[in-house]
């Protein structure tokens, strides 16, 4: 009688830990899709709560093509902490990230961000407009990864229309120039391919791009749109730099998306796409990142301008209770 | 009786954990409205689209997510010449996309061009360049029992291409 009231005991035993392997392996699998985008895109610019609007984009670098910027756009980026570059000539912008980085070593950066035309996949191109005579560039991935490792920056996010494509092998170290792309305009002011002897295997810098290709979109906002604290404060951080307050910015769908965390990012790194997307995400979506954007620069700019409230706490409970308390430094 | 129920939900934790393994991306994605799929069955499904970013009508708004279907593979955008913003292969919501990165000395004249399949949409826009434009969508749908009329105010957007 003992050993048969032993056998559905020990079943039992065995079914709760199969049910219990089950859901960890439910939990587990729901969640493993976007830890992996999470996890690249922390380890590109880790997921430090900013407490300062002049922080939030500290170590980072952002390259525009500027006919995607509006005036002043760079001083906004500046005023985040950002390092900002603009310039239709990639060797320009080259060299600008070098200048950075030796004149500013406190503010280094480690992280590339390029918000930049992506030519249908065919070569990532910075311009001043569509005029076939307007300054023009072009760049490959395998040159970025060669230039940009010297100057100690080991990650570059692609913010372009069908990113993934650039990665393709055949055009990887050098670009097409007779791809027959009408988005391929003119490179007047060149094009930057890897050298030949460049073997993109063995090299440090990570390339990261949107997992699916598709077109990427930035829109046009206005400083008076946030907060008055986040006006306030990016005035403050202009002024401490000696440039002048910002009027209007340009801001991306991705951007919004990595600085808020948006769970429905999905980024591939060093991963090429073949197909080309026509797909682009409705006008309401990138309201809605940019409103997103807005509400996150003045929660920050709020974090900033409050009072230090674990001052006046533990003054508070020192009267109180003298014996309990413990001196805190005030955050920020 | 306890086998058979414990097998019950043995089967059921299974499904779970596939639906995890590989419905549940997807699915998130439709129920946060940024699912690609969900957004072409939505306009197959009805004529009607709204160029509104109004909350009220968001789930309208996910039809613009489309291939504009007159662009060809390496088509020359809307925005790249001076003649072509008329032709409305920007966006399928005619909003300011047709002329988005284009400067204003070289920007087309006419927006108001872009027909859906079925809807009759009309749409003014005050100004291409300026940073924050006002759409006024008025929707005539065949297959909407009212007509909406909604003002929102929408930002300039420009396509990266």
């Amino acid at each position: 009688m003992g050993g048969q009231a032993r056998v559905p005991v020990l079943h039992r035993r065995t079914m709760k830990r199969l049910i219990a392997l089950l859901l960890f392996a439910a939990a587990t699998s729901a969640f493993a899709l976007d830890s992996s985008s999470l996890h690249l895109l922390n380890q590109a610019w880790p997921d430090v709560k900013s407490m300062r609007v002049s922080e939030i984009g500290r170590g980072v670098g952002v390259v525009f093509s500027p006919d995607l910027s509006v005036p002043g756009n760079c001083r906004f980026y500046q005023s985040l902490g950002f390092a900002c570059f603009q310039d239709a000539s990639w060797e320009d912008v080259l060299e600008q990230i070098h200048t950075h980085n030796v004149l500013f070593p406190e503010h280094r950066i480690a992280t590339l961000v390029l918000e930049t035309h992506g030519t249908n996949g065919n070569g990532l191109k910075l311009q001043e407009s569509y005029d076939p005579a307007a300054r023009r560039s072009y760049i490959s991935v395998g040159a970025l990864q060669e230039r940009l490792e010297p100057e100690g920056i080991y990650f570059v996010i692609i913010s372009a229309c069908n990113s993934g494509r650039l990665l393709r092998p055949d055009i990887y170290n050098a670009l097409d120039p007779n791809n027959g792309d009408k988005l391929f305009l003119p490179a007047t002011a060149g094009i930057v391919n890897a050298s030949e002897g460049f073997d993109a295997v063995h090299s440090p810098v990570l390339i990261i791009t949107p997992s699916s290709s598709h077109i990427e979109t930035t829109l046009v906002g206005n400083v008076k749109e946030l907060s008055a604290a986040a006006r306030r404060a990016v005035a403050a951080s202009a002024k401490a730099q000696w440039i002048a307050p910002p009027t209007e910015f340009a801001i991306s769908d991705m951007m919004v998306q990595m600085l808020t965390r948006d769970a429905h990012l999905q980024l591939a790194a060093n991963k090429y796409v073949d197909q080309l997307s026509r797909v682009i995400q409705p006008q309401d979506t990138s309201e809605r990142n940019f409103a997103r954007f807005v509400t996150y620069v003045n929660a920050v700019a709020a974090r900033q301008s409050a009072p230090a409230p674990a001052t006046k706490t533990a003054h508070k409970k020192s009267k109180r209770a003298p014996a309990k308390t413990s001196p805190k430094s005030p955050a920020g | 009786m306890t086998n058979r129920s414990t097998k019950l939900i043995l089967i059921a934790l299974l499904t779970l954990a596939m639906t995890s393994l590989f419905g549940c991306k997807s699915l998130r994605d439709r129920l946060s409205g940024n699912d690609n799929n969900s957004d072409n069955t939505s306009m197959a499904s009805s004529s009607t689209y709204s160029d509104n970013s109004s909350s009220a009508l968001s789930s309208n708004s996910s039809s613009t997510a489309s291939t504009p279907s007159s662009t060809d593979i390496y088509g020359t955008p809307a925005n790249a010449g001076s003649n072509t913003g008329a032709t409305g292969t920007g966006n399928m919501t005619n909003n300011t996309n047709n002329n988005m990165n284009t400067p204003a000395t070289t920007g087309s004249t006419s927006l108001n061009t872009t027909n859906g399949s079925m809807s009759s949409t009309t749409s003014s826009t005050t100004d291409i360049n300026t940073a924050a434009t006002t759409d006024t969508t008025v929707n005539t749908s065949m297959a909407s029992s009212s007509d909406t009329t909604t003002t929102t105010t929408k930002h300039r957007r420009m396509r990266k291409e």
